[in-house]
């Protein structure tokens, strides 16, 4: 979905996935509500590492992977 | 010529002589508007700078008169549920409104031909009990020292057994009860909200004392009252907030004396949610990732249970048996 925040995917977090487009611009917009409520992605980026959630290999992994990010992010409060 | 409010007064030019376009025109000391061929000449603009001063349009409706109600709005059980565009936009700036994603700006247009509304409405009345959410796509109460329409809509449910009229609000205006036709088909539905989110998303909004007065005047004056948790919205510190706005609620209104409570969390329309976030790149309420459900975006199943739960089962503990409405 379209929007002017110009929030990008962390290059690190991009790497360790195998995306669609549908999931980058799902990934975007967790990504953009992150940064205006003050989640750092790094941490849950080191955190999902340390979980052997990231790096996936294939696309999915990566669904899984994103889908542990939006709890992360839209869920913790 | 300005208004308080408004920074241009537009009159469509056949509008110019309908009696509310006069009424309208005197209640608010305006004798030279600007004449106009259609509303949209000036509504449909888009405005760069969106806190730009808004201005007034007076015109008539060409369209429908009435609309039945969307899948994401409350029904309350009424099986013929309708609701008015009468007055388009809001006076209130809350950030997270579907009016900012359905109109282009800031302006309010006001449709002068209010009796043709209530001629659509009596012919379906002929046919079924009706139900009309009269402020619907704007907050009448707040505009009532300019249009007179609540007092208009609670006449109609008042003259006619047939019509109920639901008259959303967030207005703290106490002082206009006393002065309605007072019936049980008139239903007043205050928001309320805690007060975090007042000062955060409900910018221009009275805050949450100030609405618990203005719910005890129409309580007092004899109107149907429901209390609206609607939309709740989520932020970091939601839980207390909404702890606290239930424990000041039951505290300063009498819930046995309330008609009924509605429950629901931000929804809103796929297309309204597209261009707010054209809009709105800032917004932590429009840039939540929300999932798309059936062409509506909301928060996902385990958020909003709990916000709905937690609000429903508090108020349940308050008030136990009163009638909670929930919008799914």
């Amino acid at each position: 979905m379209e929007t002017d925040n110009k929030t990008e995917i962390p290059e690190g977090l991009a790497c360790d996935l195998v995306l669609s487009e549908s999931m980058k611009n799902q990934l975007r917009q967790i990504c953009i509500y992150a940064s205006l409520v003050g989640i750092d992605m790094d941490e849950i980026r080191v955190k999902l590492t340390e979980e052997g959630v990231l790096p996936c290999r294939d696309k999915n992994s990566s669904k899984k992977a994103l889908s542990e990010i939006y709890d992360h992010v839209a869920c913790s409060f | 010529m300005s208004h308080a409010l408004f920074e241009n007064i537009y009159v469509e030019k056949n509008a110019a002589s309908d009696a509310e376009t006069v009424r309208i025109l005197e209640r608010i000391g305006c004798d030279e508007p600007q004449y106009i061929a259609h509303y949209k000449d000036v509504f449909n603009l888009r405005k760069e700078n969106s806190s730009s001063g808004r201005s007034l349009i007076l015109a008539r409706n060409p369209g429908k008169h009435l609309y039945e109600g969307a899948p994401v709005c409350q029904s309350f059980g009424n099986e013929h549920f309708y609701y008015s565009p009468g007055v388009m936009n809001c006076i209130y700036d809350c950030e997270y409104c579907f009016l900012k994603g359905m109109y282009p700006g800031r302006d309010i247009c006001i449709f002068t031909d209010i009796r043709e509304t209530f001629k659509e409405l009596e012919e379906l009345e002929k046919q079924f009990p009706v139900y009309v959410c009269a402020s619907y796509n704007t907050d009448l109460n707040a505009l009532e020292s300019i249009t007179g329409y609540v007092e208009e809509w609670c006449r109609e449910a008042y003259e006619h057994e047939k019509i109920s009229v639901e008259i959303r609000t967030k207005c703290s205006r106490t002082d206009i009860f006393d002065k309605l036709p007072v019936s049980d088909r008139a239903i007043f539905a205050f928001t309320l909200s805690p007060e975090e989110v007042i000062s955060r998303f409900e910018k221009g909004t009275p805050g949450l004392d100030e609405r618990i007065s203005a719910v005890n005047a129409a309580v007092k004056a004899g109107f149907p009252v429901r209390l609206c948790f609607d939309p709740m919205i989520y932020f970091r510190n939601r839980q207390t907030a909404y702890t606290e706005m239930i424990r000041k609620v039951a505290s300063s209104i009498d819930l046995t004396k309330v008609r009924d409570i509605s429950v629901g969390s931000f929804r809103i329309s796929d297309q309204y949610l597209k261009n707010m976030r054209k809009k709105f790149p800032e917004s932590e309420v429009i840039q939540y990732p929300y999932i798309c459900e059936d062409g509506y975006y909301q928060y996902p199943e385990k958020v909003r249970t709990q916000m709905e739960d937690q609000v429903k089962q508090q108020i349940s503990e308050k008030c136990p048996g009163i009638r909670i409405y929930d919008w799914r």
